[in-house]
């Protein structure tokens, strides 16, 4: 199921996606952990599109909040460098603590695990943030972005930024690769930013946005992927990552068999 | 009053410069670089900055002011910069309090005019252009030290302590957040890496050894800025007077640091090798020895007494190495204006055209130490024996972040630039060149756009050649900036890699500009 949430502000859209879902109540218990993973692979302004919205980061912070959760991290293994002036040009760093959240820059390799992927093509195994494994709840806050390498970026290739060696993914297959993660982690939530998306230039931009104004929540990474490559003018099977996901049992790509509530914010 | 409490108050003195020394350094990052002074004492220290700017002929009026506190402090109390402030004297006197108690001190010997004979040398070698007080300027020397051969190590043994369980454990619990290391206050992303750490480290550990021989061998017999002080104050207004009750004991000459005291006749001193520390006052029985303001003008006391011929040939030796300097590789422009030297000199944004560059750089390495990639590194044989040390971009180790300037932010000479961080894409540090024999795209047709994904620019673009996208470089949009080299998957050597051909920095910001846009714009119509 996917529901999209329009109007008000991005936070009151967050929380109109998150409640037709079942609400955050569902999700997070008193004390529990909860690791939240945003785009934040770039130094590039929030309006720019290239990275998740800290006012979307903040209301996914509050909601878990007030559910009582204990320690959250906002977690990226980011791109850019140095992580310290990515999230302040980004505007994640300042609001996600501000918020309450304890900001992580996995940049430590001592930091990652490994993790096994009997279901995986091209990758058996890969090593991923500890932090993200033991969780007790897993956000993927991704932003909808085109992407010269992938066609789009939306939830399954944020995950790139959860693993240690992504050049491994590229020299042997990057879709594959996407979809074979996708196997095994799976994001307890997934909250699309696409209050604004990247249509050129992507994934780092600058690109031409269009202001789309809404927000996605899924539990589905490909029946999300699939929604948010229609909102960048593609087609879900123009996404190969999308495709081999679906074929592997990860969701559900074709819209038309998935149930989509529209909600007013 | 009781005098001997002024040697207390110089402990304090160094011991508080010596903190704000290292506080500095530490400071020396994103983004509190950009706030604090972190270039104040290599600004204010004389020789480094004027040489620097005797060298490159260009004349900066507020760099040039910054050194005349120091100046006018020597004028009025000789080289109390040595005694009381300097921190590489400071370390000396700790080393020499740990390692060479027993040391014995003693009047000061022919070696004292060495230190002459080096500032000889590096001003001569200033006015022909050639800079060569980066090598002995203690100021200089100390923020190298620290920077090459110390951050690193200090780096990776906070890291190794982060990653010990119960410490990081304790350090969460009572911060409420992850280790110092997660959001990188003090210390890189990645591990710092520097090269010639060794070299510097020996070659420093080597200056403290010769404890052994002397007290503050550096200060009394090398050091060019001290020799510069004592130079300028030849008759400072504050002097050590010995009255009546002097007995001759030779307590003030047996203990002074520099051995400016004769023990023949400890009632006189030689005043340039006094560096105000008051240590002959303290210890004298008698309370004979006070530093009082003097307006008399002091005969045989103030000579230096050096050797005409020795000057001489040091001068000489000075113009020897600018003419040599002058004549390496680095020099040779090919014509397109860059240098000669080696396809991997890349300087950071803003620096200086290469000469210029050249007689402008100290190397005090302060922008080694701040680039938040750790993509600078001193140049081994990249620019020459007259560029050693100079800062060279290693874009493997890190590229040069689209929006950071903070090199020309903390460089101390205006060797390089303070640019603005908006001028990046104006300004043309080199140009990145695809290798299609191991590019994985062109050579076995896998989907890799980690460049493109990577450019901050916008300059990789894409060709279908037989029915797939390649990746190649368009020159006009690519600065240089080595991202696409840093992240590209192929090892070891990427496959795109950046060399000095599109170094543009001879021509002005101005001219970058419009080559820039204006090549566009013919593009569009």
């Amino acid at each position: 199921m996917l529901a999209i949430a329009s109007g008000g502000s991005m936070e009151a859209r967050v929380r109109a996606a998150v409640g037709a879902l079942g609400g955050m109540a569902a999700l997070v218990k008193k004390g529990a952990s909860v690791v939240i993973k945003p785009n934040a692979a770039w130094q590039r302004s929030p309006g720019q599109a290239a990275t998740t919205n800290p006012e979307v980061m903040v209301a996914l912070i509050k909601m878990c909040k007030e559910q009582g959760a204990g320690r959250i991290l906002m977690i990226e293994h980011m791109i850019d460098t140095p992580p310290r002036l990515v999230w302040d040009i980004t505007g994640l760093g300042e609001a996600a603590r501000a918020a309450g959240a304890e900001v992580v820059s996995a940049d430590d390799q001592r930091d990652y695990v490994k993790l096994k992927i009997p279901q995986g093509k091209a990758l058996t195994s890969d090593e991923v943030i500890q932090a993200v494994l033991e969780a007790d709840v897993f956000i993927n806050a991704p932003i909808a972005k085109v992407h010269d390498a992938s066609v789009i970026t939306a939830a399954m290739k944020n995950m790139m930024g959860v693993i240690w060696d992504r050049q491994y993914w590229h020299q042997s297959g990057l879709h594959q690769c996407i979809a074979d993660l996708s196997t095994a982690v799976r994001p307890d939530l997934i909250i699309l930013d696409a209050n604004r998306v990247l249509l050129t230039g992507g994934p780092k931009g600058p690109g031409t946005t269009k202001d789309v104004g809404e927000v996605v929540a899924s539990f589905d990474p490909v029946a999300i992927d699939a929604y948010a490559a229609t909102l960048l003018g593609h087609q879900p099977q123009d996404v190969a990552h999308v495709e081999l996901a679906h074929q592997a049992g990860v969701g559900e790509m074709d819209l038309a068999k998935v149930q989509m509530k529209h909600v007013k914010a | 009053m009781s005098r001997p409490r002024a040697a207390t108050v110089r402990r304090v003195s160094q011991g508080l410069f010596l903190a704000a020394f290292v506080v500095l350094f530490a400071l020396t990052v994103w983004p509190t670089g950009l706030a604090a002074p972190v270039e104040i004492f290599l600004q204010t220290d004389p020789l480094a900055v004027l040489t620097a700017q005797l060298a490159s002929k260009v004349f900066v009026l507020d760099l040039a002011l910054l050194g005349l506190p120091v100046v006018v402090l020597a004028l009025l109390a000789g080289r109390i910069y040595c005694g009381w402030i300097c921190p590489l004297g400071t370390t000396i006197d700790i080393s020499d309090r740990l390692f060479f108690a027993k040391t014995r001190s003693r009047a000061s010997s022919e070696r004292r005019r060495w230190k002459y004979y080096a500032l000889a040398a590096v001003v001569v070698s200033a006015l022909f252009g050639a800079q060569l007080a980066y090598f002995m300027d203690p100021i200089v020397v100390l923020t190298r030290t620290l920077t090459l051969a110390v951050f690193g190590p200090v780096d990776s043994a906070v890291r190794a302590l982060a990653g010990v369980g119960w410490v990081r454990d304790t350090y969460t619990a009572l911060h409420g957040r992850l280790p110092f290391l997660a959001d990188q206050s003090f210390f890189p992303a990645q591990p710092a890496v520097f090269r010639m750490g060794e070299v510097v480290l020996a070659v420093f550990v080597g200056t403290l050894a010769l404890g052994a021989v002397e007290k503050r061998f550096w200060c009394r017999n090398l050091c060019p800025l001290g020799a510069l002080l004592g130079v300028i104050s030849r008759v400072p207004v504050l002097r050590r007077r010995v009255s009546d009750k002097c007995t001759s004991c030779r307590r003030c000459a047996r203990d002074c640091a520099t051995g400016a005291i004769d023990g023949d006749d400890p009632k006189t001193h030689r005043i340039v090798e006094c560096i105000q520390c008051y240590k002959c006052a303290a210890v004298c029985p008698e309370h004979a020895v006070r530093f009082l303001p003097q307006a008399s003008f002091a005969g045989r006391e103030a000579r230096l007494d050096l050797s005409r011929r020795r000057l001489l040939a040091f001068g000489a030796a000075g113009l020897g190495w600018a003419a040599i300097a002058h004549t390496t590789t680095a020099a040779r422009t090919t014509v397109i204006g860059n240098s000669a030297a080696s396809p991997q000199l890349i300087r950071p944004p803003g620096a200086l055209p290469e000469p210029e560059f050249l007689d402008r750089c100290v190397r005090c390495q302060q922008c080694v130490k701040a680039c938040p990639t750790n993509g600078l590194q001193p140049a081994l044989s990249e620019a020459g024996l007259d560029g050693l040390w100079t800062p060279v971009l290693v874009p493997r180790i890190g590229p040069c972040s689209e929006k950071c300037n903070l090199c020309g932010q903390v460089c101390p000479t205006q060797a390089i630039a303070p640019i603005r961080a908006e001028d990046k894409p104006a300004i043309f540090i080199g140009q990145a060149n695809i290798d299609r024999s191991s590019c994985i795209v062109w050579a076995e047709e896998k989907t890799c756009l980690v460049c493109d994904e990577v450019c901050p620019y916008k300059a990789i673009e894409w060709k279908i050649v037989e029915g797939i996208k390649r990746p190649v470089v368009n020159q006009h949009k690519c600065t240089g900036c080595g991202e696409c080299e840093k992240n590209c998957p192929v090892q070891p050597l990427a496959a795109i890699r950046v060399f000095s051909l599109g170094d543009r920095r001879h021509w002005g910001r101005g001219r970058q500009r419009q080559w820039r846009y204006g090549i566009q714009r013919a593009d569009e119509g």
